[in-house]
């Protein structure tokens, strides 16, 4: 396999259980936070739009906003210089500092310098670099990654930062936070007035009216920006908005998705160097891949991004490998992204396996980036390969995939009988006529060809004339592990195929979802494709079920229908049930870790994900869980196993006819459910 | 409720501090010797607060500066240099005293900003310096001001 790290060093993470605790601490604390403050702001989605516009729109001319905000400057006589790569970004920068005789430069957290690896080029060549910000100094003095985008040092205990001041300042200094910053501040604040040269990145810039929008909360960026007599402000090409009102639009947003604050303490706004003293004022704006991102028809949506990190504080992996591990220089699945613009295909690739496609991100991102998709394009593009990956695709994609999935079950002993489609074409049930088109998917019709019986059986008792077909791969595969012309394909077939005008229903909500997806690919083409979920179904043909006896059950939504928002419906649907006692957590709507060949190609990540969800279900110790996903299933049985808790996994559809009662299921012989 | 009412509510939700008249804003300065102030404000401090002696801004442990104008929409309060050194009382002391009049509340960021895209620096204050980098701890005055305190100017 190609695992970007040894195993052993991915796995160094995992085994940090304080690390684990403590993002687990932060997430949970900004992902509460961020919804009690962007709702100061209206609709998410509204406010997701907007700025997704402001964004498109000022990017679509970002070379003649930078043209104008070069004249302005110049005129105010201040230094706008293009940097094509960080190599030359580095040298303008260091030339900066000879040129001034800048022996000692303060800088302001900017990711866009570790892009760059500015400290190290300025250190090799005799300037001192220090970080003010205090998460960053700590990480800088530990010489160690960041882990975190807004809380750079958050895996550090008070004790270990104690001990590491100690060290540093060579006197002991207690865990207690408030002494530790109070010392960290009187050391800063005399090289804040000694330096001659001050660094920042930028949040945002507008062109008219031409100014430089920076965000701290420490107060750090603006003494790097004000003190020193060089100011020099290294930003990102796609940093550029029109106006002052886009400019604030961000500047609200941002630190309300990020961390859940209503706005920063300090936002310095810069349009001029100050003319009194010697003040310099230089604005290094790098390019390095972004303006060919910009003619690329899916990385040029990364571009949008404002870093706020809201996808990193809902991302399972990242909770649990950190920013360290999870990342190149920049973090997550965006990082993967981000990498590929900045770094290249081979560095991104590493980074993108490790992605389970939950699709998590996508929904908190505040200018609409389709994260989970940008990385499956990574790693569509990479040249590299994962053998494991190219077999399972090899199989699933095969033209008489009967027989793959159901062959290798034979020869691992866990053969489950005849796939149903196999059966049922003996029975002489396909047929492409009928009330609706029912897709069974590859793992329900091969690994659980009972279950989809029974949706079959169930439907049939509804009155419905069931279509059945020789299925086609819907194609995920291929789509999740970068092989997309053959995802292509296999939309463009499945669409003519259920392109009847006839719901087409789904036991699996990883096929449902990859319908969806075609859908938004080639919508205006196929109008009469209708997928919905068996669920989504049952609810809307109002079937009414209860429960034989009350049960406690706990329900895990598989993030492939959450994505297109249909655990809602499901949840709605789950809760119809009579005696049904539905306990609500958070986790049911995290990733399981399953995600496909994910748990086969980094169990220990894999299981590392699923703690949390075990956690809650040791808790609550239902009589139940339920799912409606067969890779999801097949994972939380799995690991629940492992760790010996003895709670039933069900899919609803088993869940259904083992403890339901209802109408329709009294007209199904139990003899009907079981094949001979 | 009004726009005064309302910014008082939200900049003190930031954490920012009040001071009601100049004796009250005395008490909220107490144990603080050293002050440095913008200019026209010098004579006023000196004669309202005897216990206070005139410093460098680096060496002062209290600042007195004039806002330009409060905003309603996030609690700040919104400042513009024009004298050599006036930034840095807004940045380097302790403690941050700032006057405000109670005729300049804006309902919005945008609103208070339009007018000073003219000059070369202008900050946007909203609450004391803050850090919750070790632990998520909240800890007040990183590299700023750790307490503001607001005093009406009528």
């Amino acid at each position: 396999m190609l695992f970007w790290k040894t195993p052993d060093e991915l796995k160094s993470y995992l085994e940090n259980e304080e690390i684990r605790e403590a993002l687990r601490r932060a997430s949970s604390r900004f992902v509460e936070g961020r919804l009690k403050a962007l709702a100061s702001l209206g609709s998410f989605d509204d406010v997701r739009k907007r700025l997704r516009d402001v964004k498109e729109k000022a990017l679509e001319c970002a070379d003649l906003h930078w043209s104008r905000v070069r004249d302005e400057l110049s005129s105010k006589g201040a230094h706008l210089v293009e940097a094509e790569d960080a190599l030359s970004a580095d040298s303008i920068i260091y030339e900066i500092c000879e040129r001034h005789g800048i022996d000692l430069l303060i800088k302001g957290k900017s990711i866009t310098s570790e892009e760059i690896g500015l400290n190290a080029f300025l250190e090799e060549r005799g300037v001192e670099v220090i970080e003010t910000d205090l998460g960053e100094r700590i990480v800088q003095l530990f010489r160690e990654k960041p882990s975190h985008l807004i809380v750079p040092a958050i895996h550090h205990t008070k004790e270990e930062v104690a001990k590491l001041f100690s060290r540093y300042f060579g006197e002991e200094i207690p865990p207690d936070p408030y002494v530790i910053t109070k010392k960290v501040r009187a050391d800063l604040r005399e090289k804040f007035l000694s330096a001659r040269g001050g660094m920042t990145g930028i949040n945002v810039v507008s062109s008219e009216p031409c100014a430089f929008y920076l965000m701290t909360n420490e107060g750090n960026g603006r003494l790097c920006s004000t003190v020193p007599s060089v100011q020099i402000i290294l930003t990102g090409w796609e940093k550029i908005v029109s106006s002052l009102e886009d400019a604030l639009f961000l500047l609200k947003v941002l630190p309300k998705n990020s961390v859940g604050l209503d706005f920063s303490s300090y936002v310095s706004i810069f349009t001029a160097p100050f003319r009194w003293k010697e003040r310099e004022m230089y604005v290094v704006v790098l390019d390095n891949g972004r303006k060919r991102a910009l003619e690329d028809i899916h990385f040029r949506h990364a571009l949008r991004c404002i870093r706020c990190g809201a996808c990193m504080n809902v991302c399972p992996v990242y909770q649990v490998l950190s920013g360290q591990g999870f990342s190149h220089i920049y973090m997550g699945g965006i990082g993967a992204v981000w990498t590929a613009i900045t770094a290249g295909l081979d560095e991104a690739y590493k980074v993108a396996q490790l992605c389970t496609g939950c699709g998590s991100c996508n929904e908190v991102c505040p200018v609409e980036i389709p994260i989970s998709h940008l990385v499956s394009e990574v790693k569509s593009r990479a040249e590299k390969r994962d053998l494991l990956e190219d077999v399972a695709v090899g199989l699933v994609l095969k033209r008489d995939r009967f027989s793959s999935v159901a062959e290798i079950q034979r020869l691992m002993g866990t053969y489950k009988g005849e796939p149903f489609l196999v059966w049922a074409k003996g029975q002489g049930l396909l047929k492409d006529s009928g009330d609706v088109n029912f897709y069974v998917g590859c793992l329900m019709e091969q690994c659980y060809p009972e279950t989809a019986l029974k949706a079959y059986l169930l439907l049939r008792a509804l009155g419905k004339d069931v279509a059945l077909f020789e299925e086609e791969c819907c194609g995920l595969p291929a789509l999740a592990y970068g092989r997309k012309s053959e995802f292509f394909r296999l939309g463009l077939l499945n669409l003519e195929r259920y392109a009847n005008g006839r719901k087409t229903l789904f036991i699996c909500d990883s096929c449902y979802s990859t319908f969806r997806e075609y859908l938004s690919f080639f919508a205006a083409e196929k109008p009469d494709v209708v997928p919905e979920t068996l669920f989504s179904f049952l609810l809307r043909e109002g079937v009414k079920f209860s429960l034989k006896e009350k049960m406690k059950v706990m329900i895990h939504f598989p993030c492939h229908l959450r994505a297109w928002k249909g655990d809602e419906e499901l949840e709605r649907f789950v809760r119809s049930i009579d005696n049904l006692e539905l306990v609500e957590h958070p986790t049911s709507r995290h990733c399981c870790g399953g995600a496909g060949l994910y748990k086969y190609k980094y169990p220990e990540i894999s299981r590392a994900i699923f703690d949390v969800k075990a956690e809650a279900i040791k808790k609550h110790l239902p009589q139940a869980v339920i799912t409606t996903c067969p890779s999801c299933y097949q994972q939380i049985k799995e690991q629940l196993a492992e760790r010996g808790v003895d709670v039933d996994v069900y899919h609803l559809v088993d869940f259904l006819f083992e403890h339901g009662r209802c109408g329709l299921l009294d007209s199904i012989r139990f003899s009907d459910t079981k094949r001979q | 409720m009004d726009e005064l009412a309302a910014f008082v509510e939200k900049f003190t939700s930031t954490g920012g501090e009040i001071a009601s008249s100049l004796s009250h804003l005395a008490s909220l300065l107490k144990g603080v010797e050293r002050f440095a102030a913008e200019k026209e404000l010098r004579g006023l401090i000196a004669s309202s607060f005897d216990f206070l002696t005139e410093v460098e801004p680096k060496e002062a442990q209290v600042s007195f500066t004039k806002a330009v104008c409060g905003v309603v929409e996030t609690g700040s309060l919104v400042f513009a240099y024009s004298a050599e050194g006036e930034h840095l009382l807004t940045a380097l002391p302790r403690i941050h005293v700032a006057f405000l009049s109670r005729k300049r509340i804006c309902p919005t960021v945008e609103q208070a900003l339009s007018s000073l895209m003219d000059r070369a620096y202008v900050s946007v204050i909203t609450g004391p310096s803050k850090t919750g980098d070790i632990e998520l701890i909240h800890v007040m005055g990183v590299h700023g001001p750790e307490r503001l305190i607001l005093c009406w100017e009528d």
